[in-house]
C-alpha cells in the first residue's frame, strides 16, 4: 500500500508540475507577422516581432514608411493596424 | 447427495446466519438460484455511498446507514433493482439474471437524482470506465440514441440532445450548474471524465426540478460514490490515442474512516492536431487539460455533509481559422502535412484559456418522513479567447453561485417533492469591447410534484414557477420575466410490457448573448448581432415511450413532438462582415416544431449468450412553423449500432475479456435551412478489445473509423469552411488502467 501511495504522489507531480510553461507569457516568443491588406488578401510580410516588440504591434499596428510593392498591387505608405501574427496552417505544405 | 457447489452454498448461508445472529449489519447477494453473487456494486444513494459484495457475496452494512436508506443493487448481466432497508425481512438479496438490457435504461431498477424513473423518461449510463474506453466524454455519450454534439476533433464538443444545443442543454454537475459559456458553439462542455460514475439524462424539457431553461433537455453528471473500505483504494490509468497524439493520465484515491470519506482524483492530459483521413492534420485542433477535484463527506445515519472542489483548466485551439471568403478557402489552407512533437503540442492562435472552479456543499438530513436537502454551490469560470498573441479578444468571468432546498415526503401514498432554487449569475468583462456586455441575472424557481406508484401504475404531477431578472447597465437593460410550468406523466405496466405518456412544459429566458451580442466571434467564425426585443421562448412536449422484453429480444419506442413557441435563432442572412464574415441576426420565429422518434433494439440469441447486439434510430425532423422550412443545424438521422461478444468464459490468452464493434450511419441531411448545405450521408465503424491482463490491470485496444472515411456531420463546427473539414481519419487508441 505504501508502493501505491509513493506511486500516486510521483504521478500527481509529474501531472501538474511537468508542464508549468505559461502559454500568456510570450516575452521571449518571437513571431513573423503582416499586414493583413484589402481584408488579408494581400499579406505584407513585416518580419518578425519578439516580446514588447510584439506586444506593440499587435495592439498599435506598424506603419509603413513607403509604399510597397506585393505582386501587382502597391500598398501604399502609412499607419496599418489590422496586423495578423498567427498561423493558419499552411505553413509546411 | 450434495455437490461441493452445493455445500459452499450452504456453508456460506450457515456462516451469514450465524452472523446474522451476532449482528444486523451482514447481508449477501445470491442470484435466484442461490449461488452468491461477487462483485455487486451496492449503493445507498441517499448517502451516496458504495459497497461492493466480496467473492461469497457477503457485504456489511455500515453502522451509520440507516433503515431509511434506499439501496440499489447493480451487477453487469442482472437486473437491477431498488429495495429500502426497512422492507428488507432478511439480509438476503435476489438478482435476477438478465439476457436483456436496453443501455441500463428503463427496463432496470434505478435510483435517479432527476425524478421518479418510473415516471419521467430518464436515461442512465455509466461513466466509471469512460476515461480508459472512450476517447472523450462527449464520445460516449454520442453512443445514446438522440444525442449527437457539435465539435471540431475532440478538443471542442458540444453535447446536442434530439434537436437542441448550448443554452437549451442544461449540465448539472453533482448538484450544481455548470455555466461554461454554453452561448456559442466553440465552448464545450467544462470539465472531463474525472471521477465521475454516471450521467443521468433526460431529454427535452421533462424535469421540474432542474428544470428551468432546460428546454432541450438536462445532463446531470455524479461523481463516483464513496466507498467504505479499511483500506484506501484508487487507480492510475493512461492512454494514447493516436488521432490526436493525444496522451493522458488519471489517478484516483479512496478513503474512509469511521464516517469520514474522501476521494481525490487527477488529470494531465495533452493533445496535439488531429489527422484528416487524408493524412492531412487540421491546424491548431490541439488542446490540453488539467483537472484535480476532491470530496470530503461526513456520512452520519440521518445527517450527511458532503464538500467537494474542482479545478479544471483547458487550453484548446480553435482550429479551421483563416481570413478571407470561407466558402473559397481550401482545406490546404487550414492544414498542416505533418506534425513536430513534441512542438506542437504547444498552444498556438488563436485560442481559448478555460479556467473553472466549482465548490459545492451539499447537506442531507432524513428521519422517517422526511428527507431535506440543502445545497450551496459557487461556480467561477474565466474565458479568455486569444486570436492575436498577446491581446485576448475576449476575456470575461462568468460567477454562477446557487442556493437550492428540497424537501421529499410522503402523505399517504403521495411521494411529494417540494423545493425553492436560487441561481445568480454574473458576467463581467475584463477587457473593453467584448462581444457581451457586463449583465447580471437572477433566478428565483418553485416547484413541487407529486409521484404515486402502486404495482403496475402510477402518474405524477408536477408544477413549477420561475422568476429571471436581467440586468445590463451598458444597455439600460433591467428586465424580468417569469413562466409557469408544469409536468404531467402516467405509466401502466403489464407482462413485460411498459407503456409511459408524459407531458411537459419549459422556458428559457433570452441570453446576454442573444440580447445584445454585437462583434466578430472568432470561434465561431461569425459577425453576430442580438436583439433586444427577444422575449421567453416557451416548449410543450408530448413523449411517449413503449417497451417489451423477453429473455432474448427487447424493444424500446419513444415518439415524442415537441412545439416550441417563440423559438430563438441565431438565423444567417445574406450579408457579409468586412465582405468576409456571414452576419448573423439573433430572431425569434413565433413557432418551432421538432418532432421525431427514437426505437432501441436489443438481442440476445439464445444459441450464443455471450452476444449482445444493440441497434438505436433516432429520426428528428425541426421545423420553422412561420414559413414551414426546416431549422438549422439540425443533426442527420442515425442508426446505431453495437455488438459485443463476452469472451471471460474462454479463458483465451492475455485475459481477452471482450470483443466490440460500434457502428454509426448517419442518414443524408436534406432537410436544410437558408444559406446551409446539404450533407451526404457516411458511416463509421470501430472496433474495440478488452483484456484483463494480471487481476487488477485492465488494457484496452480500439480503432476508431476503421474504413478511414472522409465525412463532416452535418452540424459540425467548422462545417462551412472549405465545404466541410472531415472528421478524423483511421486511428488506433490504447489504454491501461491500474486498480487496487
Amino acid at each position: 500500500m505504501k508502493n501505491n501511495f509513493l506511486f500516486l504522489a510521483g504521478i500527481s507531480v509529474f501531472m501538474f508540475v511537468a508542464c508549468e510553461d505559461d502559454d500568456h507569457d510570450h516575452d521571449s516568443d518571437c513571431h513573423e507577422c503582416h499586414i493583413a491588406y484589402d481584408n488579408d488578401t494581400v499579406q505584407v510580410d513585416i518580419g518578425e516581432f519578439c516580446g514588447d516588440d510584439l506586444a506593440n504591434v499587435e495592439a498599435n499596428g506598424y506603419t509603413l514608411t513607403e509604399d510597397m510593392m506585393v505582386g501587382d498591387v502597391t500598398i501604399p505608405a502609412g499607419l496599418y493596424t489590422d496586423i495578423h501574427c498567427e498561423e493558419h496552417g499552411d505553413h509546411d505544405h | 447427495m450434495y455437490s461441493i457447489k452445493d455445500m459452499n452454498k450452504i456453508i456460506i448461508l450457515f456462516l451469514l446466519l450465524c452472523s446474522v445472529v451476532f449482528s444486523q449489519n451482514n447481508a449477501i447477494v445470491t442470484d435466484y438460484k442461490k449461488n452468491p453473487l461477487p462483485d455487486v456494486d451496492i449503493y445507498f444513494s441517499d448517502i451516496e455511498l458504495m459497497l461492493k459484495s466480496d467473492k461469497n457475496g457477503l457485504f456489511t452494512i455500515p453502522e451509520n446507514i440507516s433503515k431509511k436508506n434506499i439501496i440499489e443493487f447493480y451487477k453487469l448481466g442482472y437486473e437491477s433493482f431498488v429495495v429500502k432497508l426497512e422492507d428488507s425481512n432478511n439480509m438476503v438479496f435476489k438478482l435476477r439474471k438478465l439476457h436483456v438490457e436496453l443501455d441500463e435504461i428503463g427496463i432496470q431498477e434505478s435510483v435517479s437524482n432527476l425524478g421518479n424513473f418510473k415516471l419521467i423518461n430518464i436515461e442512465k449510463k455509466s461513466l466509471f470506465n469512460n476515461f480508459s474506453s472512450s476517447t472523450s466524454l462527449v464520445d460516449n455519450l454520442n453512443q445514446i440514441s438522440g444525442v449527437n454534439y457539435i465539435g471540431s476533433g475532440l478538443g471542442i464538443q458540444k453535447v446536442v440532445i434530439r434537436a437542441l444545443s448550448g443554452l437549451r442543454v442544461v449540465t448539472y454537475l453533482n448538484g450544481m450548474r455548470i455555466g461554461n459559456q454554453e452561448w456559442a458553439n466553440d465552448h464545450s462542455i467544462g470539465f472531463t471524465d474525472l471521477g465521475l460514475g454516471r450521467i443521468e439524462l433526460i431529454k427535452g424539457s421533462t424535469s421540474l426540478r432542474f428544470g428551468g431553461d432546460a428546454v432541450g433537455g438536462i445532463l446531470y453528471f455524479k461523481d463516483e460514490p464513496f466507498v467504505n473500505s479499511k483500506n484506501p483504494s484508487g487507480f492510475i490509468a493512461t492512454k494514447f490515442d493516436n488521432s490526436h497524439s493525444l496522451i493522458g493520465n488519471q489517478f484516483g484515491l479512496k478513503l474512509s474512516k469511521n464516517n469520514l470519506y474522501f476521494n481525490l482524483y487527477g488529470e494531465y492530459t495533452i493533445a496535439s492536431d488531429y489527422k484528416l483521413p487524408n493524412n492531412d492534420y487540421l491546424f491548431n485542433s490541439r488542446f490540453e487539460n488539467q483537472a484535480i477535484k476532491f470530496s470530503l463527506g461526513r456520512l452520519g445515519s440521518k445527517m450527511q455533509n458532503v464538500f467537494r472542489y474542482q479545478y479544471n483548466g483547458d487550453k484548446v485551439g480553435i482550429p479551421a481559422h483563416a481570413h478571407g471568403d470561407l466558402s473559397s478557402i481550401t482545406l490546404f489552407q487550414v492544414t498542416s502535412s505533418s506534425i513536430d512533437l513534441p512542438d506542437d503540442y504547444d498552444m498556438t492562435r488563436p485560442t481559448q484559456f478555460i479556467e473553472n472552479h466549482l465548490f459545492s456543499f451539499d447537506n442531507k438530513y432524513q428521519s422517517d418522513n422526511i428527507k431535506y436537502n440543502l445545497f450551496v454551490g459557487h461556480f467561477i469560470n474565466n474565458l479568455q479567447e486569444y486570436e492575436k498573441w498577446t491581446i485576448p479578444a475576449f476575456d470575461m468571468n462568468l460567477n454562477s453561485s446557487t442556493l437550492k432546498l428540497n424537501l421529499d415526503y410522503m402523505v399517504y401514498d403521495l411521494g411529494i417533492n417540494s423545493g425553492v432554487h436560487l441561481n445568480r449569475q454574473e458576467n463581467i468583462n475584463n477587457i473593453n469591447g467584448g462581444l457581451l456586455p457586463d449583465g447580471l441575472s437572477n433566478d428565483l424557481g418553485i416547484y413541487t410534484t407529486i409521484d404515486y406508484t402502486k404495482e403496475n401504475i402510477g402518474f405524477n404531477s408536477g408544477f413549477r414557477y420561475d422568476l429571471k431578472n436581467i440586468k445590463s447597465k451598458e444597455h439600460n437593460f433591467d428586465k424580468v420575466f417569469h413562466s409557469f410550468n408544469s409536468s404531467h406523466g402516467f405509466y401502466f405496466e403489464q407482462n413485460n410490457h411498459l407503456a409511459r405518456l408524459t407531458y411537459s412544459s419549459s422556458y428559457r429566458a433570452p441570453h446576454l448573448s442573444e440580447l445584445f451580442s454585437f462583434g466578430l466571434h472568432h470561434g465561431t467564425m461569425r459577425f453576430e448581432i442580438g436583439n433586444r426585443d427577444l422575449e421567453i421562448e416557451k416548449s410543450h412536449q408530448i413523449d411517449f415511450k413503449y417497451q417489451w422484453n423477453d429473455e432474448h429480444f427487447g424493444v424500446v419506442i419513444n415518439p415524442f413532438i415537441q412545439f416550441i413557441d417563440n423559438f430563438i435563432a441565431i438565423d444567417p442572412t445574406d450579408s457579409l462582415y468586412s465582405d468576409i464574415y456571414r452576419i448573423y441576426d439573433y430572431v425569434q420565429f413565433k413557432s418551432a416544431r421538432i418532432s421525431g422518434s427514437e426505437i432501441n433494439l436489443h438481442y440476445h440469441p439464445h444459441f450464443f449468450h455471450n452476444l449482445h447486439l444493440e441497434q438505436s434510430y433516432t429520426f428528428i425532423n425541426a421545423y420553422n412553423l412561420e414559413n414551414d422550412s426546416p431549422l438549422a443545424f439540425i443533426p442527420s438521422n442515425k442508426i446505431k449500432s453495437k455488438l459485443n461478444i463476452d469472451l471471460v468464459d474462454y479463458n483465451f490468452p492475455l485475459g481477452l475479456k471482450s470483443f466490440s464493434v460500434y457502428h454509426i450511419y448517419s442518414f443524408k441531411q436534406s432537410n436544410i435551412a437558408e444559406y446551409e448545405q446539404v450533407t451526404e450521408s457516411y458511416d463509421v465503424l470501430n472496433a474495440e478489445l478488452m483484456f484483463n491482463f494480471f487481476k487488477k490491470i485492465d488494457f484496452v485496444f480500439s480503432v476508431k473509423n476503421i474504413f478511414n472515411r472522409e465525412y463532416t456531420p452535418h452540424i459540425s463546427r467548422v462545417r462551412e469552411v472549405a465545404g466541410g473539414v472531415p472528421e478524423v481519419g483511421r486511428s488506433f487508441f490504447v489504454s491501461m488502467k491500474y486498480e487496487f
